[in-house]
């Protein structure tokens, strides 16, 4: 609930957008019980033979409903999309911004690979919530006040049972059906997931497990699993089909009591006979609003799981202090770090232990140790991605504790072993890393990565689409790419994690050997067990 | 459409429930029409012909009848949807899983292990929406107005004329603006995606992005990418939603002209309440079933998108089976390529390739990646079959074997093991579920595994989680290679791992490899070189020709691209053997 308010309170911007769609989706259900009722008189009063003059309004209601229902529903649609869009827009940005502090090692210890594919699809179903949501409850409540005090106007036992019936319709039964459905629901995701695993299982290892004889199990476990799973659909599928016909039932229940009132208030002349097939026909059309809400329901669960998932992600605190007044350097040298402490939690064994280091220009530090010592987390310190719990680093004498993280990464240059590059132009790609540099300055830079070659063999050059849908790169270009980024942000200290992992030995040897020339003037820390790019001054030996 | 047709020929599985959920929807369709005329019937009664609550009795309990028929015959038909819909999806999975264990895992394409769990799951799934909502709304909309119209045109002929003449606009209209639509949101739709994906992808790269202090300019830039991207798809969607517009423009402006049209004709005295008040009732209906037609089209299109990922894996042809099945003969066994010609659809990799591997040999598979080393393990183990040639073990033409007989005679070791959650040892049990504790103990010692897994917290019975965390990728592939011991197989294929392993994984596997060759005749893919100075033989492959061919010493005075490679290998600071 608490998350849903604040869900709410993020698209109070957006009220008058939501407001005109909601009204825009009340007005066309609206234009359907008018068109209805309104042909209704129209043919009963006609059928009395009046002066054709007393025809003229309810002529030009029928017409003024049946043309405008169309372009109600249309504004509903477009106007609904447009609020969906603009509270989308600020929840990526506030998202986004939310999360910023807290990437890389905020993330990392809180989950594995998949929180950010969870979070997008969190952001999408969140994008149902005015759609789904919002606008059908409000249009719903709209119908049923609007027409209750309608009906209620022809007499008040009209009134009362279309209410009656309308909330079994639209609330009573669908919630009773939902929560009758739960189990199976819940059984099926549960199975829908176990299938997936099984089927990855079986997938990853087909060649295996068709040699060592174990794929027919697998395979059979699966059906097994598709088996039941077809019984939980079944029976899904049963209270699918009794909430459908519930919901008819009541709705169409709802004419029958209509009639039954109007028939016994007419033939006791307590009602006007023209007004029989119009109090009928409003009560029925106006079901088309009830119709919405089981959807809403439905959806509402999925949004509030969601929404609950994203605030909590959202109101985590960062790793890391960020003081008040920070203090900005000219330089960084020397880097110091005093003794440093650290660990994931409290209680857990220390990650690095009394760690001390001295790195002025120039020098070179191999970092040497088993995964699982700390590489990362070391890394992740020296570019106050994170805090050490005791002792200190310093850059120029100046505590991080007084520097922001930007001006910290400011002296930091980063190749590490998978470089994220982001979908887009290799222009872009490159500008991440200074967005005024000219093509002169990227060309430069390619050169010196050794890509210039490469790149001239490509007819697009610099405006080369990579990623998804573009150009592939092998391992190695990828590598010299990040390096090229590297060099073009000019930082004095270099950070290289296992730069020629997962490449072979002919391009790893290509990339070590860019990288020693490159960097013979910087202060470089290199984690690397296989090779020794430069004539190592320093070693750092990590130990679990 | 043929997509669809090919999805409702999936139907077949399940005749009888087809049958029954467009029967039941048909049905519900028929009471419809009679709640209309029952409804009428009492409206006129009471409304003009002064009858009260008594007389109407009859009239009453049939249209409850109705109601009552209506409302069984709609949630019965969804209910046999469902289950039609999940038995649809249960034999497709089945006979996807049939077809994969035959066809086998080379030949289901690039990523074909992603694609085979998303074709049995997302892609199967996906039929639901076909058979649930699109199916029935297609019967429906293929029914009902017709039976509107046989019900109206006897009654007022003027009326049915006007829905029949309305009718084929909705259709029409709907198809010249999704055509429309369809242009639009192609020619936007590459702008679109990229817009959407950056999101993702600043979320994915929020690390690097830090890294270069570029976080505030991603911020900037998503926002001004999420008001250019509810520009463009808002400009898509006001054409998109034209057609909802059209349909309920044409629906209720169809019913508000008849409702007028009867209207004036009763006020003159040309037609009786009845039938006017009859037709007024029965035009939304005629129009209804269109209507949902429509707003089941893009589910309908969506769920053959999904399926076409099952249908691709369906329609990969399977080898036939071997009418006069060959014997292979016992012990280690020769391997070889006679004129072997392979290529995939976008590129040769091997012309009329001749190579020998003896009986018992071992032999280290070197060169380029692209050199088709792992095809050529491939067409080996029997996952691909080669265009022209043969490919021969001990002698006998592999085409001529069963599968299953020859891949009881192999091991495999792959550079990504496969590991699946359970303990050490029923990972390693795969290779042979009924071997003992000491045939077990045995297989990892001679693997050089024995130590590290008595050593793991709970020795045997340790979980390895998905991808085996927790072990290191030696430790992985020493385990693969117990497999292979525990299996005792006569040929043995291993993909060397290339990413580095640590010195001593490294010697822990060669010696493996070293015990592992007795008696076996050994296919080692080597990356990195590591194995090949081991090797009886090694085999310098590029562009699916044979370069050079011999023992290690020789390779490297005499064959020039293993020169360079070997100079690269060991220069990189080990390896030196």
């Amino acid at each position: 609930m608490r998350a849903q308010l604040r869900l709410l309170a993020m698209a109070l911007p957006y009220l008058r957008w939501m407001l005109l769609a909601a009204l825009s989706g009340l007005f066309t259900v609206l234009a359907g019980v008018g068109l209805m009722a309104t042909s209704a008189f129209l043919i009963s009063k006609a059928a009395l033979h009046p002066e054709t003059y007393l025809l003229m309004l309810p002529v030009t209601g029928v017409r003024f409903f049946g043309l405008s229902r169309g372009l109600f529903r249309y504004g509903e649609r477009l106007l609904g999309h447009e609020a969906t869009f603009r509270i989308l827009s600020r929840l990526r940005v506030w998202l986004f911004a939310s999360i910023v502090p807290l990437a890389p090692a905020g993330l990392f210890a809180r989950h594995s690979g998949d929180l950010l594919a969870r979070l997008t699809r969190d952001v999408q179903t969140l994008e149902n919530y005015f759609v789904r949501v919002l606008a059908p409850t409000f249009v719903a409540l709209g119908t049923f006040l609007l027409i209750f005090i309608y009906l209620y106007g022809f007499d008040p036992a009209f009134g009362y049972s279309f209410a009656i019936f309308f909330l079994l319709a639209g609330a009573g039964w669908p919630l009773l059906a939902m929560w009758w459905g739960t189990p199976a629901g819940r059984e099926r995701v549960l199975l829908q997931a176990d299938l997936k695993r099984h089927a990855v299982d079986l997938s990853r290892g087909l060649a295996e497990l068709l040699i060592y004889g174990g794929a027919r199990v697998r395979a059979a476990a699966i059906e097994e699993v598709s088996r039941v799973l077809r019984r939980a659909e079944l029976r899904q599928g049963f209270i699918e089909g009794a909430a459908e016909g519930g919901t008819l039932l009541l709705a169409h229940a709802a004419l029958l009591a209509a009639l039954l009132i109007g028939v016994v208030k007419v033939s006791a002349g307590a009602m006007d006979g023209v007004y029989l097939g119009v109090a009928a026909l409003a009560t029925l059309s106006a079901f088309e609003a009830a119709f919405a809400l089981p959807q809403a329901w439905q959806t509402l669960g999925a949004v509030q799981a969601a929404a609950g998932r994203i605030f909590e992600l959202a109101d985590s605190v960062p790793p890391v202090s960020q003081p008040k007044r920070a203090k900005t350097i000219a330089g960084p040298f020397p880097l110091r770090l005093e003794g440093v402490y650290f660990r994931y939690a409290q209680g857990d064994r220390w990650i690095l232990r009394d760690l001390s280091l001295s790195l002025d220009r120039g020098d070179k530090v191999r970092v040497l140790g088993e995964s699982g010592a700390g590489k990362t987390t070391f890394t992740w310190l020296l570019l106050k991605f994170l805090d050490p719990q005791r002792g200190r680093i310093t850059m120029a004498g100046v505590d991080y504790q007084e520097m922001s993280g930007e001006e910290v990464r400011r002296h930091f240059a980063v190749v590490d072993q998978r470089p994220h590059l982001f979908a887009g132009t290799l222009r872009q790609n490159l500008q991440i890393a200074k967005p005024e540099a000219d093509d002169e300055e990227l060309w430069r830079a390619l050169r010196a990565a050794e890509l210039e070659g490469w790149l001239r063999s490509i007819p697009e050059g610099l405006d080369a689409v990579l990623g998804e849908g573009g150009r592939g790169l092998s391992g190695g270009q990828a590598r010299r790419l990040a390096i090229a980024r590297a060099l073009l942000k000019e930082a004095p200290i270099w950070i290289l994690d296992e730069p020629t992992e997962g490449l072979d030995p002919l391009n790893a040897r290509l990339v070590e050997r860019t990288l020693s020339l490159l960097l013979e003037d910087k202060a470089v820390i290199f984690i690397s067990h296989q090779s020794s790019i430069f004539t190592t001054q320093q070693v750092l030996r990590l130990q679990t | 459409m043929k997509p669809q047709r090919r999805l409702l020929g999936a139907a077949r599985v399940a005749p009888a429930l087809l049958a029954l959920s467009l029967g039941l929807r048909l049905a519900a369709g028929v009471t419809v029409v009679v709640e209309a005329l029952l409804v009428a019937r009492i409206v006129d009664a009471a409304f003009l012909k002064g009858a009260a609550l008594p007389e109407l009795r009859a009239s009453f309990w049939a249209l409850a009848a109705a109601i009552l028929a209506r409302a069984l015959l709609s949630g019965g038909a969804a209910a046999a949807a469902a289950a039609l819909s999940a038995e649809v999806k249960d034999a497709l999975r089945r006979r996807l899983l049939t077809h994969v264990l035959r066809l086998g895992p080379a030949r289901l394409g690039g990523q074909g292990a992603a694609r085979l769990a998303m074709a049995l799951s997302e892609g199967v799934e996906g039929l639901e929406a076909f058979f649930k909502g699109y199916l029935p709304a297609l019967a429906q909309a293929g029914f009902l107005p017709l039976l509107v119209l046989f019900v109206v045109f006897p009654i007022d002929w003027l009326s049915g004329l006007a829905l029949l003449l309305t009718a084929p606009l909705i259709p029409m209209f709907m198809v010249l603006i999704g055509r429309w639509a369809e242009g639009l949101t192609r020619r936007q739709w590459r702008a679109l995606s990229i817009l959407g994906e950056y999101y993702l992808d600043a979320l994915r790269g929020l690390a690097t992005l830090k890294l270069f202090g570029a976080e505030a300019r991603a911020l900037l830039r998503i926002e001004r990418l999420s008001e250019v991207h509810r520009e463009a798809t808002l400009k898509v969607l006001r054409v998109a939603f034209l057609s909802a517009l059209v349909l309920e423009l044409m629906a209720t402006l169809a019913t508000a002209i008849v409702a007028v049209e009867v209207g004036m004709r009763l006020l003159h005295g040309g037609m009786a309440f009845l039938p006017a008040f009859t037709v007024l009732l029965l035009a939304p209906e005629f129009y209804q079933p269109l209507r949902n037609l429509g707003a089941q089209f893009h589910a309908a299109e969506d769920a053959a998108t999904a399926a076409e990922t099952v249908f691709t894996i369906l329609d990969e042809p399977l080898t036939a089976v071997p009418d006069a099945p060959l014997q292979l003969p016992a012990g280690a066994l020769s391997l070889s390529f006679r004129g072997v010609s392979f290529g995939y659809p976008q590129r040769q990799v091997f012309e009329n390739l001749d190579l020998e591997v003896a009986a018992g040999e071992f032999v280290a598979l070197v060169g380029p990646s692209g050199a088709g080393k792992s095809t050529l393990v491939q067409l080996f183990m029997g996952f691909l079959q080669p265009q022209r040639g043969q490919v021969l073990a001990g002698g006998v033409p592999l085409s001529g074997v069963p599968p299953e007989r020859w891949r009881r005679r192999l091991a495999w070791v792959s550079q990504d093991p496969f590991i699946e959650t359970g303990s050490v040892r029923q990972n390693l049990l795969l290779a042979r579920p009924q071997a003992s504790d000491e045939e077990l103990r045995a297989a990892a010692r001679e693997a050089g595994a024995l130590e590290f897994i008595e050593r793991l917290p709970r020795g045997w019975d340790t979980l390895l989680g998905e991808d085996g965390v927790g072990l290191s990728g030696g430790q992985l592939q020493r385990l693969a290679v117990a497999r292979a011991f525990l299996k005792d197989a006569d040929v043995v294929f291993l993909d060397e791992p290339t990413a580095h392993l640590d010195p001593e994984s490294e010697k822990l596997l060669h010696q493996a490899l070293l015990r592992l060759r007795r008696g076996r005749t050994l296919l080692v893919v080597a990356h990195r070189l590591d194995a090949a100075p081991l090797a009886d033989r090694v085999i310098y492959l590029q562009r699916g020709r044979v370069v050079c061919d011999a023992p290690h010493p020789r390779m490297i005075k005499n064959c020039q691209p293993y020169q360079r490679l070997w100079k690269a290998f060991s220069g990189s600071g080990e390896g030196a053997a």
